[in-house]
């Protein structure tokens, strides 16, 4: 910018200070204040917003942390027992008895235990394994989209089981979906 | 330490208007967000000068600057506890103030509402170089004429203008520069003719 221009410019912002205020007009805050003091606002807690803001993320972690437990906790028992039982089965596969065979049905909850099924229908699900001569039952291993209706089928079987008929106990245990419905020693 | 800030401050319990009128934008902005209507009527009377003459020189038209000041004033009031005393409370305030007058233009546009009738003020003095300054004023692009409103009428500073405008400080001085010059080129033909 030249020092002419810089001047003029200086000049004009000048008088744009002096000659561009104008004023409110007279009844303006009036007009204001009136409505202002129509709409009393509540005095603001201060304390309260950071107090509300703590509780919702306290409730939400809570929240978080419940359904993560929920999840976690069934997924996690589903692929522990489908990994035991595959475990087991390849045990038995080798005749051999596993060393922790017994201990794993623990994470196993009693409702999911069918007994008495008969071991006729229970051949139809899948070809009974051999297991170690105190094993008093199998392990069945269901897909986890045919988990009820299997263990309707089993408990309707064991409720129709003949007198006298050979029957064993079966624990059921939910597994991935994509997995094959299988007997496994316990 | 405190001794100082404490005599600098009002007192939390003031028993008049005097002492109001000595407390700063950002005290009294605290106490009207508590709801102390008296602190936000003494801000209404330091700023509706201010503001008045924001809005007219952006809008054109002395009703427009009016309710801009006007609904300006009580969104202020209805948003007061958002203010944040980090910024000023001026900044805030015009803000506010100027969105509602770009809200005008924006209407106006649409519904094409004519120039001509709007530009020259009622209150303006009929003195003729301010009669020519005001209409050279109002052939500006409203964004040139806001920066040009704000920095040298209103004598906000670049940095004060950039938050009230909402654009950064380089673009106010740009638009400052231009309008400047083009205010100079009008008065300029004014003056030929």
């Amino acid at each position: 910018m030249t020092e002419n221009g810089h001047t003029d410019h200086e000049q004009l912002s000048r008088r744009l200070h002096e000659q561009g205020q104008a004023q409110a007009p007279p009844g303006l805050a009036g007009d204001v204040m009136r409505q202002v003091r129509a709409e009393p606002r509540r005095p603001q807690r201060a304390w309260l917003r950071p107090v509300a803001l703590c509780a919702t993320v306290a409730v939400l972690l809570l929240a978080g942390i419940a359904g993560l437990t929920r999840v976690g906790g069934g997924s996690g028992q589903s692929s522990l027992a489908g990994s035991a039982a595959e475990t087991r089965s390849a045990g038995s596969a080798t005749g051999l008895p596993q060393k922790n065979q017994l201990a794993s049905p623990d994470a196993v909850s009693p409702e999911r235990r069918v007994a008495g099924v008969p071991a006729d229908k229970l051949a139809t699900l899948s070809p009974l394994p051999f297991c170690a001569a105190q094993a008093q039952g199998y392990a069945l291993r269901v897909p986890a989209g045919r988990y009820a209706a299997v263990s309707r089928q089993l408990q309707a079987w064991a409720a129709a089981r003949p007198t006298g008929a050979a029957a064993y106990d079966v624990q059921i245990r939910r597994a991935a979906a994509s997995a094959q419905l299988a007997l496994t020693c316990p | 330490m405190a001794l100082p800030r404490l005599l600098a401050a009002p007192a939390a319990t003031y028993d008049g208007r005097m002492r109001l009128q000595d407390a700063s934008d950002e005290w009294l902005a605290k106490r009207a967000a508590r709801g102390d209507a008296d602190a936000f009527e003494q801000l209404v009377l330091r700023y509706q000068d201010r503001l008045y003459t924001l809005a007219l020189r952006v809008t054109l038209s002395e009703p427009d600057a009016r309710d801009c000041v006007q609904e300006g004033l009580i969104s202020a009031w209805r948003a007061i506890d958002r203010f944040r005393g980090d910024a000023r409370f001026s900044t805030w305030i015009y803000r506010i103030v100027l969105r509602k007058a770009y809200d005008v233009l924006d209407r106006r546009k649409r519904t094409a509402e004519p120039m001509e009738e709007i530009v020259i003020a009622s209150s303006d003095r009929p003195a003729d170089d301010r009669l020519d300054l005001i209409a050279a004023l109002a052939t500006l692009e409203p964004e040139f004429r806001a920066a040009v409103v704000a920095c040298d009428i209103i004598g906000m500073s670049m940095d004060e203008a950039a938050a009230a405008l909402e654009v950064p400080a380089g673009t106010v001085k740009s638009r400052l520069h231009r309008g400047r010059s083009r205010l100079a080129v009008e008065l300029e033909a004014h003056r030929a003719s």
